[in-house]
């Protein structure tokens, strides 16, 4: 059952025309490499603030958070919580984004060069784009699944032609616009996604009703679905991993730490980040919301949980929202999804060509070149997540499997960041082992913990991806006491 | 103890409230300098 209609259908199609007209009328302004990737480092308050909410608060997002919530209840709201508070200290105190701003760089691993060697960069940005690469690796799913869900589709071929439109509007105008095209796109989808979700909580609370929605969830969940630290819902070690992922998600995560990167001033970064804290905090708040409003109205109408609770959410808007505004909150999220696609893939194939291919050739080639491979590599990788797609078996919930995919890069990054930025004896050899280190985060991913016995698969994702934190600090500073620099490099060291 | 259901229901109304302020004011200020932006470059 769905209201998606032919109205709905109209208003998707204007709606992504446009964005993907834009997207091509954005490439007259790409002249040179930082015009493609951090928009010629122009970005004042308002569109900084728009681009980092809008390409975080992109489709993939709000369906693992509705996932989340239902699968957590009222309990999930901690994610958001701890996203926005720790998003507002970073803002506050400028922790790793403003040196950064300072140092210029572009991406993550360019500071790995300017701090430790040429080598920490190459070998980080590697580990930054394998581990960015496959965290995207589930988005065209994520995206076809909400398209299906959604539209009353509900054949796996649907779904498989759907990715592949998909990926193919999202591919033409990244190759061509680059940030430019991002930042219009982003600035749009932001408006429009936001109003449409706050919409759609308030059409939900209003159907459903507010007490009924609070007593639906005490039976469901029980005490579990509303205290965080129980020990039946997600504990301590749980929410202990989302403050690190609070901080991970906007100070170290190369998409966001671009917005950083592209913003006027570090007074403009601060600013950026004290705002956008409460888009970290709404993009799970929301999504999380009306994850547990699905849950309700499934129990109400006796209808089955479907087996991929990734349906639920899509399946939900479906039946809530009128026709009109369907169309117009189902192309925003369309909108999402492919601005939260292009920024991932301009992010990755940028820290490939800058950070890896570059350097290899001694960071002597051409401005031209550059961007010709940065398109070509953005075109492998499209092609990659449409093979990954089809054939990866997810195992677990979206929202941990991006956790711990993404840990494979951020548990290093955040070592050398974190502690490499303002320990002066954090050496190059401590850096390799930390970057290491973080490689054994891929232990969290289902398919390999069911492989590695049971040992590693008795232990949750939260608790694995903890154990890496800590292996690779520790590394770090043991590989730096132990194998201290000859000649001390500390440029960028506070 | 914490009564976590008053708890997240404030959470919930406030935050909500205050994402509606910051999309109005970043949208204004967002349009402007996208207009500026696009002025300039051409």
């Amino acid at each position: 059952m769905t209201n998606f209609g032919l109205l709905d259908w109209i208003i998707v199609f204007i709606y992504l025309s446009g964005s993907v007209f834009i997207g091509y009328q954005s490439r007259k302004y790409v002249k040179n490499m930082s015009d493609f990737v951090v928009a010629g480092r122009s970005l004042g308050r308002g569109l900084g603030i728009a681009t980092m909410i809008g390409s975080e608060l992109g489709l993939i997002t709000v369906m693992y958070a509705a996932q989340k919530g239902l699968t957590g209840g009222f309990a999930s709201f901690h994610i958001a919580l701890l996203a926005g508070l720790v998003c507002l200290i970073v803002g506050w105190t400028g922790y790793i984004v403003v040196p950064l701003r300072k140092l210029g760089v572009m991406t993550i691993p360019e500071f790995y060069e300017k701090r430790f060697s040429r080598g920490v960069r190459i070998l980080g940005g590697a580990i930054l784009a394998l581990s960015g690469i496959l965290n995207m690796g589930m988005f065209l799913n994520a995206g076809g699944t909400f398209i299906v869900g959604v539209t009353g589709m509900d054949s796996d071929f649907h779904l498989k032609i759907v990715m592949s439109i998909l990926l193919i509007l999202v591919l033409f105008y990244t190759m061509l616009g680059g940030m430019f095209s991002i930042v219009v796109t982003d600035f749009i989808q932001f408006v429009v996604l936001s109003i449409g979700l706050l919409i759609a909580t308030f059409i939900s609370i209003k159907t459903l009703g507010w007490e009924h929605i609070l007593k639906t969830a005490e039976d469901h969940y029980g005490d579990a679905g509303f205290n965080p630290l129980h020990a039946d819902g997600f504990g301590i070690d749980y929410v202990v991993w989302m403050a690190f992922m609070g901080l991970i998600s906007c100070a170290v995560w190369q998409t966001a730490v671009m917005r950083a990167c592209a913003a006027k001033d570090t007074n403009t970064v601060k600013r950026i980040y004290k705002w956008s804290s409460i888009g970290f905090l709404a993009r799970f708040l929301i999504p999380n919301f009306l994850g547990i409003c699905a849950v309700v109205y499934f129990t109400d109408n006796l209808i089955p949980m479907p087996e991929n609770t990734l349906q639920a959410f899509p399946q939900f808007l479906a039946v809530i929202l009128p026709t009109g505004l369907l169309g117009l909150v189902v192309a925003g999220m369309l909108a999402a999804f492919m601005s939260t696609h292009d920024s991932y893939l301009l992010c990755w194939s940028s820290v490939l060509t800058e950070d890896v291919i570059n350097p290899l050739y001694d960071c002597k080639l051409k401005d031209a070149l550059r961007l010709k491979i940065t398109r070509i590599i953005i075109f492998l990788i499209g092609i990659f997540l449409l093979i990954w797609s089809l054939w990866y078996p997810l195992g677990q919930d979206l929202w941990d499997y991006m956790a711990i995919s993404g840990a494979i890069y951020f548990t290093g990054a955040f070592a050398l960041l974190g502690v490499g930025l303002y320990w002066k004896k954090a050496s190059t050899t401590g850096a390799y082992l930390a970057i290491l280190g973080g490689l054994s985060a891929m232990s969290g991913l289902g398919p390999i913990k069911e492989r590695l016995g049971p040992s590693i698969n008795s232990l949750s994702s939260a608790e694995l991806g903890l154990f890496t934190i800590g292996l690779s600090i520790t590394l770090l500073i043991l590989g730096s006491i132990l194998f201290p620099d000859k000649k001390n490099n500390t440029q960028g060291a506070r | 103890m914490m009564d976590w259901k008053i708890f997240w229901t404030y959470f919930l109304f406030i935050g909500l409230s205050v994402f509606l302020f910051v999309v109005l004011k970043t949208a204004q200020s967002g349009f402007r300098e996208l207009k500026d932006f696009f002025e300039k470059k051409d």
